[in-house]
């Protein structure tokens, strides 16, 4: 006990020492503490950035624009697709629409759109948008399934004569009969929605469009089967491209599959650069800690191997100085490690950012950068007290090994040649 | 003299040292015999082997060839255990550099050896204090090495030597780093701790060596001559 409370004193041998000595052991405590925090603080921001990152894979049969009446471009998915496609793990939602296309004067022509009444009302020339704001009337509700009824675009609107003030009594009729240079006629009945509801999604082909349940859809067009788009939407942004995969594999050569490049991106380079940046540095931390930590203890116990030596000529056993050099040692790589928690509580904050911007930030796409960077104002208080004390822990055992290996070499000496060894 | 009851006994000891492809004789073929109460001076030019012979003495280093023996336990045949024991108990060392334990006080730095032996708390700090007192430094117990003169701390030094109540004391230039009158003071102790024990001190200064009871003369690593 004596031993250790003589290492432990050993600290206090001069301050200048204890000091200098503490901050080559804190400093890497304090880059390792600022990498978890930023991979910390960064990966929470990163979580909530993923939840507006679209992780939706878009499924058209293989060539088409999927149409039921676009010449030479009216392959539809099969049905089963849908089946195929719910059993894939990681799979969150499928979205199944049908499309086809009606002739304006206006404009070239608009689409007609049949949906799950639950599901996006995706907007054909902008895939990945979906769900525009109604301004009139009301959306549509699980009652409206298989119902005659529509909602419809303010621009489609205006050209049906369709307004807000008469959407009570509003009426659209669909006549297949219609054509356009790339839409081909269908010998099918006339059918008579009522508008619900008209939406305004802000630009103007997005708002040539017309959305009508799923089953309705089919009856009008005679469409039984299969499907012209689905939308497979992945639980998370780092399973789009197992879904993609899985899909891929699932549906084999009848389907073309276009994945969401904002997903790719992100999980490409924000999501695995924080990772493996905030990954790699830590493990460089702890690396330097760990070479610091062992050689400043071997040069502590080699510079008082004279020390040694006087304590074995007084009669010290081996494993008394072994004993007292290791208490030094936790001692002093718990006090180095302390300093360095003072300093990251100090300029934790500070430091983080200058970090983040010398390591991370040019790796990171730049619409994500800023806000990344923002987050990193609160790093202080993000370090969990199980990681500082394995930190610490890992700082302790590579002092016990550098100061023992540094011991051990001493002790072995006779006592004279101990004093000659410095 | 008896050799049974020599304190200590060389029998044709001898230290080598490689140094490249030479071979160093530090000491070569020594015997010797001490016994009794008294104070040795072992004289000789630098480089004689005077210092080595006090460290294969006090078990500080091992012999090349030949046997140690002190207060009747043949060093060579030690165990590593069983030499730290002889260090403890057996001999006390002063160095020329005093080599005290710098952030330990005076007092704390006499102990350190009974602590060593497992010397009850209150036994040693009395023992300790006695030491002290009786090497002048009764009001300096709590003093660091670094807050001592020379003098003061070779005497600290002396006091730990004979913390453990050993039978031999050896001191390796003990006045090397002191002024002459602290030197000659120095001395003075010596001689009086000599009278109940042997007292072995290597020295380049012939006026003192003429203070001890016995001179012993070596050259080359061989003794030439004991007064």
């Amino acid at each position: 006990m004596r031993m250790v409370v003589l290492g432990v004193r050993n600290l206090l041998r001069s301050k200048l020492r204890l000091l200098v000595v503490g901050l080559l052991i804190g400093f890497p405590f304090f880059l390792l503490l600022a990498f978890q925090a930023i991979g910390a603080a960064v990966r929470g921001q990163t979580e909530v950035l993923k939840q507006g990152v679209d992780t939706s894979l878009q499924l058209r049969a293989k060539g088409s624009m999927g149409h039921v009446n676009m010449v030479g471009s009216y392959r539809l998915l099969p049905r089963d697709s849908l089946e195929k496609i719910r059993g894939i793990e990681h799979v969150a939602k499928v979205e199944p629409y049908l499309l086809a296309m009606s002739p304006t004067e206006g404009h070239n022509f608009a689409m007609l759109v049949g949906l799950n009444v639950g599901d996006a009302k995706r907007l054909e020339s902008h895939g990945d948008a979906g769900n525009p704001r109604i301004i009139a009337g009301r959306d549509f509700t699980p009652e409206d399934a298989g119902k005659n009824v529509a909602l419809i675009g303010q621009a489609y609107a205006r050209w049906a004569g369709i307004t807000p003030e008469n959407l009570a009594n509003a009426r659209f009729v669909v006549d297949l009969t219609r054509t356009h240079a790339v839409i081909f006629p269908l010998n099918r009945p006339q059918r008579e929605l009522k508008i619900i509801g008209i939406y305004a999604s802000g630009y103007v082909f997005g708002d040539m469009q017309l959305f009508m349940p799923m089953e309705t859809f089919r009856g009008i067009y005679g469409v039984e089967k299969g499907l012209s788009w689905l939308f497979v939407t992945a639980d998370s942004v780092d399973n789009v491209a197992f879904v993609e995969r899985k899909v891929r594999e699932a549906l084999g050569d009848v389907a073309d599959v276009i994945s969401p490049k904002g997903a790719a991106t992100f999980t490409s380079t924000t999501t695995r650069t924080v990772d493996r940046i905030a990954g790699t540095v830590s493990l460089f931390a702890v690396a330097l800690m760990a070479v610091v930590v062992f050689f400043v203890m071997l040069v502590t116990v080699r510079e008082r191997a004279r020390e040694i030596g006087t304590l074995k000529a007084i009669g010290a056993s081996d494993g008394g100085i072994v004993v007292q050099f290791l208490a030094e040692a936790t001692a002093l790589s718990i006090v180095g490690g302390l300093l360095g928690m003072s300093l990251f509580r100090a300029l934790g904050g500070v430091g983080a950012e200058r970090l983040f911007a010398l390591s991370m930030s040019p790796f990171l796409p730049a619409q994500y950068k800023d806000t990344l960077f923002a987050s990193l104002g609160d790093v202080s208080p993000g370090i969990g007290p199980s990681t500082l004390a394995l930190v610490l822990l890992i700082a302790v055992l590579v002092a016990w090994v550098g100061s023992g290996y540094g011991v051990w070499q001493v002790t072995r000496l006779s006592p004279l040649e101990a004093m000659k060894h410095e | 003299m008896s050799e049974a009851k020599a304190v200590v006994q060389l029998k044709a000891a001898a230290k080598h040292y490689p140094r490249g492809s030479e071979v160093v004789k530090a000491l070569d073929g020594v015997d010797l015999s001490i016994d009794g109460a008294g104070m040795v001076a072992i004289v000789g030019p630098s480089g004689s082997g005077k210092s080595t012979l006090l460290h294969l003495i006090g078990a500080m280093d091992r012999p090349t060839r030949g046997e140690v023996i002190v207060a009747g336990q043949a060093l060579n045949a030690l165990p590593g255990k069983a030499l730290t024991r002889f260090r403890r108990q057996t001999v006390g060392f002063v160095f020329q550099t005093f080599n005290l334990i710098p952030n330990l006080t005076a007092l704390e730095n006499v102990t350190l050896p009974m602590e060593f032996n497992k010397i009850e708390k209150a036994e040693r700090d009395s023992r300790a204090r006695r030491l002290l007192d009786q090497v002048g430094l009764g009001h300096r117990l709590t003093h660091r090495p670094g807050e001592l003169s020379g003098g003061e701390q070779q005497r600290v030094a002396i006091a730990r030597a004979l913390a453990n109540n050993p039978p031999l004391i050896l001191a390796d230039e003990p006045t090397g780093n002191l002024d002459t009158e602290s030197g000659q003071k120095i001395y003075e102790l010596l001689k009086e701790v000599a009278r109940e024990r042997t007292v072995l001190v290597v020295t380049h200064a012939e006026a003192l060596a003429q203070m001890a009871d016995r001179v012993l003369r070596i050259k080359d690593g061989r003794l030439v001559g004991a007064e």
